[in-house]
């Protein structure tokens, strides 16, 4: 990925960043947030700082990997804001949905779903990048700032409790 | 680090990986667009701008004192010229 200047990205450049990060990015803020529209806010002010100005880095080697990194915060940010000011999301909108859409079982899709939102944030990013993104602990890790065996307790956490939550 | 993956836990990624999560609303690309750039727009013409309304604050005032200025000025009448040629003359020794 080139290197370029975060001082004042045209709009050609944001619209060609976000067709090439904005899907992944929304997932992750989506599956971090655990709603539809703080997801959507959360990518949003990330392009917006970025556009401002960035928050210190002058340029970017990883697209990707900066991006990531900055809803990633975004988003904890947030979650931290809601647990200070106690407020509780409610979004009937699911977090997930079949590949297949037409071999779909209605009522196994609302079960992952509301096993993955009975997940705290930390194990559900983990989950989120180890299966739906297809990252190793290695690079879940690098993502998170924590050690290799961290990310693996989570993940380890996350599958059983799923597993708990879809044997019911 | 190997990963401490079981039977079971391969049996419910894969279980995982029959779903995927919700793709953005189709909205966000154009929303993001309007909110990251008009912004920085308005930053770079604000130079600009404020430059221009000084220029127009400072020309307007410039009118406002000249107007001022010759209403509270007196025309000078031909002996105020002769008082002051005779002012201007150098004294004799």
């Amino acid at each position: 990925m080139g290197r370029r200047p975060l001082d004042g990205p045209s709009a050609e450049w944001v619209g060609r960043a976000y067709d090439r990060h904005g899907a992944a990015l929304y997932r992750y803020a989506l599956m971090l947030l655990g709603d539809t529209a703080s997801a959507a806010d959360a990518v949003q002010q990330v392009f917006v700082t970025l556009v401002g100005g960035g928050r210190g880095a002058a340029r970017v080697d990883d697209e990707s990997r900066y991006l990531r990194r900055a809803v990633r915060n975004e988003c904890f940010s947030a979650l931290r804001r809601r647990r200070r000011e106690r407020v509780v999301v409610a979004d009937s909108r699911p977090l997930v949905e079949p590949i297949d859409r037409a071999s779909g079982d209605p009522g196994l899709r609302a079960a992952v779903d509301e096993a993955l939102r009975t997940l705290p944030a930390e194990q559900r990013e983990v989950v989120h990048l180890k299966v739906f993104e297809g990252m190793t602990f290695q690079e879940i890790a690098e993502v998170s700032d924590e050690s290799i065996n961290t990310i693996a307790s989570r993940y380890r956490y996350a599958m059983d409790k799923l597993r708990t939550c879809l044997s019911r | 680090m190997s990963e401490p993956l079981t039977d079971d836990d391969r049996e419910l990624e894969a279980l995982l990986r029959e779903y995927r999560p919700l793709d953005p609303p189709p909205g966000l690309r154009g929303q993001i667009l309007s909110a990251a750039v008009d912004p920085i727009r308005l930053r770079d013409w604000l130079p600009a701008v404020a430059a221009v309304l000084l220029a127009v604050v400072f020309y307007w005032l410039a009118g406002v004192e000249r107007r001022l200025l010759s209403v509270s000025m007196p025309v000078p009448s031909p002996s105020d010229y002769e008082s002051a040629f005779v002012v201007e003359e150098p004294l004799q020794p």
